[in-house]
């Protein structure tokens, strides 16, 4: 039964600190931001506006001089633990992929909770640079909370990560799975209900959104997205979700506007009633 | 000057005299402005930040020992040609990055080419412009002059890029009729502009990323590979997505050689 839900609840979290190839996710929140005021709502792929008549608050708990990942995780996990107590289906915005883990924690700590991760990375390593809380160890700091995963769209990792998959038995959908067909929907099934989705913009090709620090050849595309995560709404009850690793740049709009776009889906696919 | 082309992998770097794999980038940039104005320095810049993607054919780049070097001088293309007829007569695999095409002609030229042995020539191409005795396949192609077009031997394989990206069995059987080891030349403009996302790619059509990956390991799978060059970079701008597929590019190679193939 999935769990009541009134309102809507943005996050802001501008955090980053730990990106490597190239810099800029602090500035994704402020961008998607200003582009869903931008927006043409009307979202083609549910039939109506999803922002129409939903009562939503945008919370901003922190600013981008904060630069202590436990901090930002404990102050991100706070806000997003509250609106869920509030009935409100938090939708956090990075921001490195690192700002997953508050949010993720504070899901976790109300109940039994599967991850959905779409990514071009794995980001499952134990430390990159001396760093456990980097961004490219987000997924393994989640596990760590004793939830389970599927990762969807994965197209980078190292060896380390290839064995520690084979070791935990985890589930891994390549990007190129996921732009062949849809049988791989069923992997949903060994999940629980209650389903933290996080987005990280590097999931889809390049060619869609060059905008993110670490962008990746071969990824999905946008109506593979749409297709999946109408699936996946359909199929459990996701309580919270992330968009992170935007890096808007200058001369690229469709980044941001897909960013965002993503952002009104979900709203839509959660309230659908 | 020797580079760190490691994908991440400490252990995968060699030294001239040890190395397998041989990547010669020719750098038509100072070495201490890695990125900034050479397409070949900004894919060797980037290939630091890729990890192993070989999730789709489960293989890592570990194995491989791979020496790397940005070739300079008056003119790096020739010279990061000759080198890689050095590192072939080593036993060593070449791989040239090159700025553009330049490099893939001289590699065809006397006396270098003796250095290659008896090659069959696959070039992978937005363009068709070719002259070439010994170039057996040409795919990829999207764009010719009627001269240049009628200018190609007639024993020449010409796959376009739409044909490649829905007939792969045409590639296979074109490539199963050249017994010799291949020298394979991807230029990088024979991407579609999207996925190329350079400025010098601006052909419409052209390949997608998994097209092209299909096709190396397609020719990776067949007669042997005597070298590889990848050329058309110059506009490959540090940091950029470009950038990175160009890395990916070459980490599929050392994929494929650490899995035995190709040799």
């Amino acid at each position: 039964m999935p769990s009541p839900v009134t309102n809507l609840g943005i996050v802001s979290l501008p955090f980053e600190v730990s990106t490597s190839f190239r810099k800029g996710t602090v500035h994704g929140p402020e961008a998607i931001l200003n582009e869903l005021d931008r927006l043409e709502t009307f979202e083609f792929a549910l039939g109506r506006d999803p922002f129409r008549g939903l009562p939503r608050t945008i919370v901003k708990p922190h600013g981008p001089e904060l630069v202590d990942a436990r901090i930002q995780q404990a102050v991100a996990g706070r806000v997003v633990g509250e609106l869920i107590d509030g009935k409100g289906f938090p939708i956090s915005l990075g921001g490195e992929h690192t700002i997953s883990l508050g949010p993720i924690r504070a899901a976790r700590a109300r109940g039994e909770l599967g991850i959905v991760q779409l990514d071009a990375h794995a980001d499952l390593r134990d430390s990159y640079e001396g760093n456990p809380l980097s961004h490219a160890c987000v997924m393994r700091r989640a596990l760590d909370m004793d939830c389970t995963h599927l990762g969807v769209g994965i197209r980078s990792m190292s060896e380390d990560e290839a064995r520690f998959i084979q070791e935990r038995n985890l589930h891994i959908v390549g990007a190129r799975q996921v732009i062949d067909g849809t049988d791989w929907y069923s992997l949903l099934d060994a999940l629980p209900p209650r389903i933290y989705l996080t987005v990280d913009v590097d999931f889809f090709d390049p060619a869609d959104v060059p905008a993110t620090g670490t962008p990746e050849p071969g990824g999905p595309s946008w109506d593979q997205a749409v297709a999946f995560l109408a699936h996946l709404f359909d199929a459990k009850d996701v309580v919270a979700a992330d968009v992170v690793e935007l890096m808007p740049c200058k001369d690229d709009d469709a980044s941001v506007r897909l960013a965002a776009r993503l952002v009104g889906l979900l709203v839509g696919l959660k309230f659908q009633d | 000057m020797t580079l760190t082309i490691d994908f991440g992998y400490s252990d995968t770097t060699a030294s001239w005299n040890d190395a397998y794999l041989a990547l010669l980038f020719a750098a038509t940039a100072d070495a201490s402005e890695i990125g900034k104005a050479s397409g070949p320095l900004a894919i060797a810049d980037a290939s630091r930040f890729v990890e192993l993607f070989e999730c789709q054919i489960g293989l890592s780049p570990l194995g491989v020992g791979t020496y790397a070097e940005a070739v300079g001088g008056e003119d790096p293309s020739a010279k990061a040609v000759e080198r890689a007829a050095e590192a072939r007569a080593r036993g060593m695999f070449p791989v040239v990055i090159g700025d553009d095409r330049r490099v893939t002609d001289l590699g065809c030229r006397d006396p270098l080419v003796a250095l290659w042995g008896k090659v069959g020539r696959i070039e992978v191409d937005e363009a068709a412009i070719l002259s070439r005795s010994n170039t057996a396949i040409l795919a990829g192609v999207r764009a010719a002059t009627a001269n240049a077009f009628q200018a190609i031997p007639g024993n020449v394989t010409i796959l376009t890029a739409s044909a490649l990206a829905q007939h792969k069995e045409f590639f296979k059987e074109a490539l199963s009729r050249i017994t010799d080891p291949v020298h394979l030349s991807i230029d990088f403009d024979v991407l579609a502009p999207a996925v190329a996302q350079t400025s010098r790619s601006l052909e419409p059509g052209g390949l997608a990323w998994y097209d092209l990956m299909d096709l190396i390991e397609i020719v990776f799978d067949g007669p042997g590979v005597a070298a590889v060059d990848l050329v058309g970079t110059a506009h490959v701008g540090p940091r950029t997505p470009a950038a990175l597929l160009g890395s990916q590019v070459l980490l599929r190679v050392a994929g494929l050689l650490a899995a035995g193939l190709g040799g």
